[in-house]
């Protein structure tokens, strides 16, 4: 089913500037599942997560619509996705918190149904909401983990002035945890997730709600943690980091892989650069709109700032031309910047059904939506 | 609410958090439960306001039935109280029992239970950890009531002994009784709905039951 719809999905997007290198290549890679053996640039190496047309449904909902996916140990994959996609379905499937309906999941070769335990044995969770007790103290919290993940007692306690210390808790750590800011508690949360270092961490939306500090340093752990062993599967709607973090992305769209690859290829999939061109007055636009298009010879499109406009282009030797004409027109620009896709707009364009314009005005929508309500999606 | 603790972590120390030991031995179901209910007392001991079912509804009861119903139902109060106090205990108890459920559905919504469900343990540990802690606001309760009763002048005929047997049956049955809520605790979808079903069962079947009419006085 995937094997049909997804690459003509993908193929829409190729028009702007050649997409089929990459993305496509890469995709058939991930959807090696039917021939078995070809798993592409991770031939080798051992998965620690292996899914085969892994189905998942809610009533009339498909959260999750037959995905395959090869995430190779070590290094971080990020999960890509606009709300309600299925990303965090996805994690619950393989943390063993849900049964698909449909297809296998293994983590490092072992069934998350028939071999929860041994999954369980491997892998640690941080979900959007701060996954501890409220009302028992960040200590407490922290000693409660270690003696449920076999420390006695005295090494549990050992454990956790050693976590509280580094996570910068210390001082907080006789108080109750409802008490706790959201970044104290997202850090207290993830210092859950590593009492023992996990094999596979789950990070749902880590940096949901976070200030951009408080986000740094939860990257820092994250690093942290990649440089030890572990391999992360990272949920994020954030696409700066996804690209600061990951090593490869799949961008999921309702509940299907629609791209995969590293965060260049999928960039470099949507043209080589973009020129981002914003007019002192935004009734100039529409007259901007077409001599950018005459000249650089190829789609402009209007931005949801009613004075911007962005241009993918193939060709940067043009781009001079443009400005020259641009100020002959006698259009006034206050900004004028080249640069590369961000993962941004590979992700509308990956993610866009019917009309770009719509899809950018809900996407930024749902963007604000979510950072109001601190992020519940399914 | 949000006071920023001092002490920022730095990257430095943020990569001392990772731990390089090997992974503890996988503890015995034994230990799971009893850490889950270690957990089950610190959080009574967080928020004692959730001790006020067990320690002020008894003995508002006691003092309502015995000072209003005792001079009609049995002749005198202190008649009464020796018919009641028994009935009263077992009630006390078995209303608790309902928390448990509730608590359970509290933890589902909160997310803590989703790691619990994914760390490598005997599953039902969470469950049996709850009910351990329950175990002891049973305890409490029944130890207020008997004590308040002794006050007032109940004198049990079955002397110390027998007082101890029917509090260890109560719990026993209470703690039987509470995986009952337990279950519908997973079922329900919020902890208000689940606090009504319960009443509905129980609220009857106390009154109907010989707690505080004898039922050979009934149609």
């Amino acid at each position: 089913m995937t094997e049909h719809s997804s690459p003509r999905h993908t193929a829409d997007l190729t028009e702007p500037a050649g997409l089929e290198g990459s993305v496509s290549a890469d995709r058939s890679g991930a959807n090696s599942g039917a021939t078995p053996g070809d798993f592409g640039p991770s031939k080798d190496s051992a998965l620690a997560i292996e899914t085969e047309e892994l189905v998942k449904h809610f009533g009339e909902t498909k959260a999750v619509d037959g995905v395959d996916l090869a995430v190779p140990a070590g290094g971080i994959y990020g999960l890509l996705g606009p709300n309600g996609a299925g990303k965090t379905t996805m994690i619950r499937m393989l943390a063993t918190l849900l049964q698909p309906d449909a297809g296998t999941a293994r983590v490092f070769g072992h069934d998350v149904g028939a071999d929860a335990d041994a999954v369980r044995g491997r892998v640690s969770m941080t979900g959007q909401f701060a996954s501890v007790d409220e009302d028992l103290t960040g200590h407490e919290n922290l000693v409660l983990l270690a003696r449920l993940l076999g420390y006695s007692r005295r090494e549990a306690k050992a454990r956790t002035i050693e976590q509280l210390e580094a996570f910068g808790l210390t001082d907080a750590a006789s108080r109750q945890v409802k008490t706790y800011s959201g970044g104290m508690r997202r850090r207290l949360d993830i210092a859950a997730s590593i009492v023992v270092t996990p094999e596979l961490l789950f990070l749902d939306e880590p940096t949901t709600g976070l200030d951009p500090r408080n986000r740094s340093q939860v990257w820092e752990i994250i690093r942290a943690l990649v440089a030890n062993g572990t391999t992360v599967l990272l949920t994020t709607q954030y696409l700066e980091e996804a690209d600061q973090l990951a090593d490869r992305i799949a961008v999921i769209d309702d509940g299907r892989i629609v791209a995969e690859g590293t965060p260049r290829d999928l960039k470099a999939s949507i043209g080589s650069g973009v020129l981002n061109v914003r007019v002192r007055d935004p009734g100039q636009r529409e007259e901007a709109r077409q001599a950018l298009t005459r000249i650089l010879n190829a789609p402009v499109k209007l931005e949801s700032d009613p004075a911007a406009l962005s241009a993918r282009i193939a060709d940067t030797n043009r781009i001079a031309h443009a400005f020259v004409e641009l100020s002959q027109a006698e259009i006034a620009v206050t900004d004028f910047a080249l640069g590369q896709p961000s993962l941004d707009e590979v992700f509308l364009a990956l993610t866009d059904r019917d009309d770009r314009d719509t899809h950018t005005d809900r996407a930024s929508r749902d963007g604000r939506d979510k950072a109001a309500a601190g992020g519940r999606s399914r | 609410m949000t006071t920023e603790s001092g002490a920022e972590p730095d990257a430095e120390r943020l990569r001392s958090a990772v731990s390089d030991q090997p992974r503890p031995p996988r503890p015995s179901a034994l230990s799971a439960s009893l850490t889950f209910g270690w957990r089950a007392l610190l959080k009574i001991k967080h928020v004692p306001e959730q001790l006020f079912d067990v320690t002020v509804f008894p003995v508002m009861f006691l003092l309502l039935f015995t000072y209003l119903f005792g001079g009609a139902l049995a002749g005198s109060t202190s008649a009464y109280l020796q018919e009641l106090l028994p009935g009263i205990l077992a009630m006390t108890v078995v209303f608790i029992t309902i928390y448990t459920g509730i608590t359970l559905n509290d933890d589902v919504d909160e997310g803590v239970f989703d790691r619990f469900r994914t760390l490598p343990i005997w599953q039902p540990a969470v469950i049996v950890g709850a009910l351990l802690g329950d175990a002891v606001r049973y305890t409490i309760a029944s130890t207020i009531v008997i004590a308040l009763g002794l006050i007032l002048g109940f004198r049990p005929d079955g002397g110390a002994v027998g007082v101890l047997s029917a509090v260890a049956l109560l719990l026993v049955f209470s703690f039987s009784l509470s995986w009952i809520w337990t279950a519908l605790g997973f079922v329900m979808r919020s902890p208000e709905s689940l606090m009504a079903t319960s009443m509905l069962v129980l609220f009857p079947l106390t009154f109907v039951s010989n707690v505080f009419v004898d039922p050979a006085t009934m149609p």
